[in-house]
């Protein structure tokens, strides 16, 4: 089989490359004791202990993680919302055209620049965003304050990143359902909430796992819309890291580098757990 | 057999469930694209950032933005690693795309699957930032080239997803025709696949370049000081402001990417998203 190597290599050979030969090294420097004996066969955990020691670097971890979960949930839950409306619930059955769903997808073709442009034009001060949020910090009875430079900028920033990915994992699997659906759950009797326990959520438990854990990924990773919109007030990992990078502290930007790896792992993996488990209880029961 | 009147409790439940999906469809646009109005807008608006409301309209900052040098040398810089990147993305892509429809059983199943497309979960900033450790401790420096095969890796799950759904499609049938007919592998793959997944190499070519194009945590890292990438030129221009000579460029460079994106399916008509 000499075409099966001819085509499986390339993208073998490059992950091994590009992946695992730089990560190694991260880890491997991340031990250093120092910056300056990255070449001695010294091993020591101190960089990992001055990244928890200190509460600045403890609050960046904790926001990453926090913000990350939270942003997923909810790209999640609006993405497959958006997606039903555009396929299964949509209102012209004849309608098979997928530009609403391009158009969706714009924030991935415009990059994250132009994204977070927008946001610093929407959240600035008197920017239609900015008298939102305070509208309901009003209602929660919170004082009036900017918006840029918050956690909420960064979660609406990621957001708005993270629901074309939602979307586009999510599209394939429910444009498969035919429109007529609800049509024909309204005359044989089902209710909706049957209609979708029974038809919907079992087609596109698929892309619940693998769209939280792009989401996830993503919102980890995020390195831009952090930095823009939620300044060095707000540092998640990445911003810390360049942080660290330029305060030249390299080794325990390298530890930060590990943890942020860990934290993206860690997360996927209880999610995937999580998800799992639901499935094996819900579904045999639910099938068809 | 008669045909039963639906109740009107469910008829009411499906109209709810309809309002609600399609009032979360409004708030996903408006999520979505809101944020693009005030670039538009205050690449035409003459006043300052910090000034409140539309001062007057001007395309003075236009020309501003293509006439700025380092914008212009960004430019070329951005365009070569792009057009290099979709290159390198379409031969890894494709290559897989191969294996994944046609390829040995095991390379067929979900975890040479997970494999090719694992470069969309794993953090880009991680891997800049450790190949830029690497590469200092091994006193090498990266030219544009590197930067080049790192984009194209990590595009190519965009092009296998596209090129594989179209192989899948097809479903090996002419091929096994051709080959009955007597043709060899090449003369195959040359005169019969190529042509049968030309839409889809069209949309791939588009997509992994407009993906490199706009790629800025892989070149934060790595992109060479004296070869920076357009968005990498803005990034480091952003404050905590809209800047309308960004917002201006912004503009210039949106028109092409919408229409190329918009237009993929029409014009090489092909299913990109399914």
């Amino acid at each position: 089989m000499g075409s099966s190597w001819a085509t499986t290599v390339p993208i073998l050979a490059t992950l091994i490359v590009i992946v695992l030969v730089p990560v190694g090294m991260i880890f491997r420097q991340s031990l250093a004791p120092n910056p300056f004996a990255s070449d001695a066969a010294s091993v020591s955990i101190q960089n990992y202990r001055t990244l928890f020691s200190i509460s600045v670097y403890r609050e960046a971890m904790w926001r990453t993680i926090w913000i990350s979960v939270l942003v997923a949930a909810l790209a999640v839950a609006l993405g497959f919302v958006t997606t039903l409306a555009l396929t299964a619930f949509r209102s012209n059955a004849r309608s098979r055209d997928s530009t609403p769903v391009t158009l969706l997808l714009a924030p991935v073709f415009a990059g994250s620049i132009v994204l977070v442009l927008g946001w610093l034009g929407l959240l600035a001060k008197g920017g239609v965003a900015y008298s939102m949020v305070n509208a309901i910090r009003a209602l929660l009875g919170q004082p009036e304050g900017r918006v840029i430079q918050t956690n909420i900028a960064i979660i609406l920033g990621l957001l708005q990143f993270v629901v074309p990915f939602v979307v586009l994992i999510f599209y394939p699997l429910l444009n498969r359902l035919p429109v007529e659906l609800y049509e024909a759950g309204l005359v044989l009797g089902d209710t909706p909430s049957k209609v979708i326990r029974r038809v919907i959520l079992p087609l596109a438990a698929p892309g619940i796992l693998s769209a939280g854990i792009v989401a996830l990924s993503v919102s980890v990773a995020a390195y831009v819309t952090p930095q823009v919109l939620g300044g060095d007030r707000n540092l998640v990992l990445t911003t810390l890291i360049t942080q660290l990078l330029a305060s030249l502290s390299p080794t325990t930007a390298a530890a930060g580098a590990v943890v942020l790896g860990a934290v993206g792992l860690v997360t996927v993996a209880v999610y995937s757990l999580l998800v799992g488990r639901v499935q094996d209880r819900g579904l045999p029961a639910n099938a068809p | 057999m008669r045909h039963r009147r639906p109740k009107l409790q469910r008829q009411v439940g499906w109209l709810g469930w309809r309002l609600l999906s399609r009032t979360v469809l409004g708030l996903a646009f408006l999520l979505v694209l809101g944020p693009f109005v005030p670039v538009a807008i205050s690449a035409f608006d003459s006043g300052l950032p910090g000034e409140q409301g539309f001062q007057g309209f001007t395309i003075d900052w236009f020309s501003i933005a293509l006439t700025r040098p380092d914008f212009q040398s960004g430019l070329i810089v951005s365009v070569k690693v792009a057009g290099g990147a979709a290159a390198v993305a379409l031969l890894i892509g494709v290559a897989s795309a191969f294996a994944m429809t046609r390829g040995p059983r095991w390379a067929r199943g979900a975890t040479f699957a997970g494999f090719v497309m694992s470069p969309v979960v794993i953090p880009q900033f991680l891997i800049s930032l450790a190949m830029l450790q690497l590469l200092s401790v091994m006193g090498v420096r990266l030219g544009i080239a590197g930067l080049i095969a790192v984009h194209g890796a990590f595009i190519s799950p965009f092009v296998v997803r596209a090129i594989s759904a179209s192989l899948a499609d097809q479903g090996g049938v002419y091929e096994w025709a051709a080959m009955s007919l007597g043709a060899d592998r090449l003369k195959v793959l040359r005169t019969v696949t190529l042509p049968l997944i030309r839409p889809a190499l069209g949309a791939a070519v588009i997509i992994a370049f407009t993906l490199s194009f706009v790629n800025v945590p892989l070149s934060l890292f790595l992109a060479p000081s004296g070869a920076r990438t357009l968005p990498i030129i803005m990034f480091q221009e952003l404050e905590f402001s809209l800047s309308p000579v960004l917002a201006a460029l912004a503009v210039l460079l949106a028109i092409p990417i919408t229409g190329a994106v918009l237009f993929i399916e029409r014009i090489f008509k092909v299913r990109v998203l399914t």
